[in-house]
């Protein structure tokens, strides 16, 4: 078995393919056009990018690029739970919810408790959160789409009945810093984001944990015929995701200095817009950790020009909204081109 | 038992109420199908050929042949389900629209297949008026259509279901009821049945003949493929034979008897052993195959008294270490129920089990049969075996990555070596290890899952259908292979609807039908043939089992 060679850009070496390592094995099995159609939204990224520069010459400015990366780190990091979920073939709609928890709990804890506790317990508010996700899924057998949209509700109004449906104002720095400071001239949310990408990308491709991820949703039944704890693994991705929404419900919370319930109602809808503009197939079993990046890339350089020219937030949604529907239909599209 | 052509015309105009006056009586007596050298082809394998022949209208007409023999292709022309690849079909003197299920369903031909097509949550009669509902001014007339039903079922002698009460919770053989109803109000002249019988318990299977023997006496000819030679030997009119793509014999209901039968089916006993031979040598396997495994050493697995409700009863089993366990019998006789008890996938089994002598219960999980080193490889290769958008190699490792891994982290290169490892010794090409498991040919996909059970090694290999839709090159290479991994010391159970197959791997095999065992045969006493496992599964002659 000769050491397979690495043709393929960057990116994908950064954790793999989109089908665990099929494509890697030999540049034999690359053409031009396989290349093309696989890094699509890649491209679809870069032209945008382009494009923002000629319309707003200040783009590429390291301020404006910090500033593109700390707004979508929250929703970026939502979207990474997601795309552990929707890989091994589920949906979680409640994301929003354990999102608006977590900055809720993050402000209601912040005064009561040192800091690095208060943070750890908002962590735990939302595993527990996917967990019960998770268990309603794996255990009770209700379909994901029914389960956590129903959770959603009830977490919202746990968020709304905890919070008494008032906003719980935070000033102190430590509150802040989460959101705002920057460390070596990187904003903490932003390092934050880059820290757990790197982590989940690399266990969704090389890790086995991540391998079955993949199996399960790729055909459920094959991988419980092969001995993979199905039920374990559809668990634990609404788990991450719990975490992750946690997570960035603090930040945000962090960055606004206040914790409510009602923020972070779009937060469901964007994860799940990122996942699949990235590429990831919303029937599981594939996809990758590198197209949620991108994915979060190309609707944040959306929202940055359209912001820069002033544009008004309605005609953001109108464009996001055909931008996913058209994703979608060229994942169809190129589906289709693959089996004929 | 001989049907009268002249006996007078019934009510069937009676059944098909509505307004499309039914052309009954024309199709009475007569040649009401005729096939003119009609052959089909699929690829390379010659499905059917030049089948030539005619079946007089009124009549039930039974095709008979073992799987692959040509008569459900036969069957499926008629419907329009499958184009033939040349040939001619007439149905009262037109010829038939090919490959067009639609319009042969309004020239009057209807097929019921296996996997129903019954709505579960619509009612019992708006199954029936599927597609056809009564209705005025396009609302729906439910209370007629109600009326109708019930009407139609007083007809036909079957208790009507309550109202209200969906399709869905109904059991199969009332379910097979609304689509034979279905096919009566549609003024169908020529029924036709894959296997009718197949899911069907006893009492049931009665009330079906019964129908059957009623849709005859109205004027319906009625065509069924069975494998229950009783059945058809108690209810056909005329049985037609077919034996590798060809019809090689026809004749009245009368001419025939289950010896006769089973012999014209499998051929001569010369002609079988000569299957048997020639396939060996295909895969170049010992003449006298792999060592013999002591008889008098501890079964590596026995099962007693195994039991599932509803699919098998009392089943026994003894299993050597290198032993090859042939599980024979027809489609529906258990056969896979037992590899999926012992798999784990059955929660309602009931009975003992001993690995290596020891008590253990019988796995309630997959991963409980695992551990009791035993594993599955499914019937169903791409619905249950393969992760089609995977590559091969992972399609090998995914049954045990931790074997390629440490600490979690998995190593590209030794998952690759592994599989190829594993693979290569089934004939597959190192260099389409990294391909997607959905490009891969049928047989290749075998060679895959055999590979994944070759790298994470259990004791005992549960296979079922482990050559089905492959082609024979392909075939020859999964055989030898099994039988280097019995060599090897693996034991191996082994379902096949391919007679010959079983023959040749099997030490032993032991014969069901109707989920109960009806006999054992072992190869150290008598060379084991198809004809003794399907004479011992239709309960021919008792002598040959050996328990």
């Amino acid at each position: 078995m000769p050491r397979p060679s690495n043709t393929t850009p960057s990116l994908a070496t950064a954790d793999g393919g989109d089908v665990p390592a099929a494509s890697r094995l030999g540049p034999s099995q690359w053409n031009v056009r396989k290349f093309f159609i696989h890094f699509s939204m890649v491209w679809v990224l870069i032209a945008l990018t382009i494009v923002s520069n000629m319309l707003y010459p200040g783009f590429f400015d390291i301020g404006n690029i910090k500033n593109i990366l700390s707004q979508n780190a929250p929703v970026g990091l939502v979207a990474i739970g997601m795309t552990f979920v929707m890989i091994a073939g589920g949906f979680d709609l409640s994301v929003s919810s354990i999102f608006a928890m977590g900055g809720v709990a993050f402000a209601s804890f912040f005064g009561d408790m040192p800091t690095a506790v208060a943070i750890i317990a908002v962590l735990g508010v939302g595993l527990v959160a996917g967990s019960i996700n998770g268990l309603i899924i794996t255990r009770l057998h209700v379909n994901p789409f029914v389960a956590t949209l129903g959770t959603a509700s009830a977490f919202s109004g746990i968020a709304y009945l905890y919070s008494n449906s008032t906003p719980i104002v935070q000033t102190e720095e430590a509150f802040l810093a989460l959101g705002t400071d920057s460390v070596a001239g990187i904003p903490i949310s932003v390092a934050i984001f880059a820290g757990v990408f790197v982590v989940a990308a690399w266990v969704l491709a090389k890790t086995v944990y991540g391998r079955n991820v993949y199996a399960v949703g790729g055909n459920t039944e094959a991988a419980r015929l092969a001995g993979i704890r199905v039920d374990l693994i559809r668990f634990s991705t609404y788990a991450i995701t719990g975490v992750c929404a946690a997570l960035a419900g603090m930040i945000l919370a962090s960055r606004t200095g206040v914790g409510q319930a009602n923020t972070g109602e779009m937060v469901t809808l964007d994860s799940i817009a990122i996942v699949i503009v990235g590429g990831t197939s919303l029937l599981g079993g594939e996809g990758a950790m590198w197209r949620t990046l991108v994915g979060m890339l190309i609707f944040g350089t959306i929202t940055n020009l359209f912001d820069a020219l002033a544009l008004e937030a309605a005609a953001q949604d109108l464009v996001k909204g055909v931008i996913v529907i058209a994703a979608v239909a060229l994942d169809v599209y190129t589906r289709r081109y693959r089996t004929t | 038992m001989q049907h009268d052509p002249a006996g007078p015309p019934l009510g069937n105009s009676s059944l098909i109420a509505p307004a499309t006056a039914s052309s009954n009586g024309s199709t009475r007596g007569g040649e009401v199908v005729v096939f003119s050298e009609v052959s089909k082809r699929f690829l390379a394998t010659k499905a059917l050929q030049d089948a030539s022949f005619s079946l007089d209208g009124g009549m039930v007409h039974a095709f008979v042949g073992e799987n692959g023999a040509g008569k459900s292709t036969c069957l499926g022309v008629l419907a329009g389900r499958i184009a033939p690849s040349s040939g001619r079909i007439e149905v009262c003197g037109e010829e038939i629209p090919y490959g067009d299920p639609r319009r042969c369903r309004q020239a009057g031909i209807v097929a019921i297949y296996q996997e129903l097509t019954i709505v579960p949550a619509l009612s019992a009669e708006a199954n029936v008026f599927l597609g056809q509902p009564l209705s005025r001014h396009g609302v729906l007339s439910q209370k007629q259509m109600r009326r109708r039903y019930v009407a139609l079922c007083e007809e036909i002698g079957i208790p009507p279901v309550p109202e209200g009460a969906a399709a869905g919770s109904l059991s199969v053989a009332e379910q097979q009821l609304l689509e034979i109803m279905r096919a009566l109000i549609s003024d169908a002249q020529v029924i036709l049945f894959d296997e009718p019988t197949a899911s069907l318990a006893l009492q049931e299977r009665a009330a079906l003949l019964r129908l059957m023997r009623r849709l005859r006496r109205d004027g319906i000819t009625i065509v069924f493929v069975s494998h229950n030679l009783d059945e058809v030997l108690e209810i056909a009119d005329t049985i037609t034979v077919f034996r590798g793509g060809l019809v090689t014999a026809r004749g009245e209901r009368s001419a025939w008897d289950k010896t006769k039968l089973v012999k014209e089916m499998l051929g001569d006993e010369a002609g079988d052993r000569l299957a048997t031979e020639l396939l060996e040598s295909g895969h170049e396997a010992p003449k006298v195959p792999h060592a013999r495994p002591n008889a008098d050493a501890e079964a590596i697995l026995r099962l007693e008294g195994l039991t599932v409700p509803g699919a098998v009863e009392g089943i026994d089993l003894e299993l050597r270490e290198g032993e090859v366990l042939g599980l024979g019998g027809l489609v529906g006789s258990g056969r896979t129920t037992v590899l999926r008890a012992l798999a784990g996938l059955e929660p309602r089994a009931r009975g003992d089990l001993w690995i290596d002598g020891r008590k253990v219960s019988i796995p309630r999980s997959v991963r409980q049969a695992r551990r009791l080193g035993l594993a599955l490889l499914p019937e169903d290769r791409k619905g249950q075996g393969l992760v089609l958008q995977m590559d091969a190699m992972n399609n090998i490792a995914f049954s045990d990555l931790g074997a390629v891994s440490r600490f979690g982290v998995l190593s590209r290169r030794r998952m690759a070596d592994a599989a190829v490892a594993a693979s290569s010794e089934f004939g597959f090409r190192p260099e389409r290890i990294g391909e997607l498991a959905r490009n891969l040919s049928g047989g290749n996909q075998q060679k895959l899952l055999l590979a994944r059970w070759r790298y994470c090694r259990p004791r005992i290999l549960l296979a079922d259908e482990p050559t089905r839709g492959i082609d024979i090159g392909a075939k020859a290479e999964i055989m030898g292979a099994l039988e280097r991994m019995a060599a090897d010391g693996l034991s191996i159970i082994v379902v096949s609807s391919e007679l010959e197959e079983v023959c040749a791997l099997s030490d032993h095999v032991v014969v069901l039908a109707e989920g109960r065992l009806t006999g054992t045969l072992t190869r150290q006493e008598s060379h084991i043939t198809p004809s003794k496992i399907m004479s011992t599964a239709v309960g021919l002659e008792e002598a040959h089992a050996t328990a």
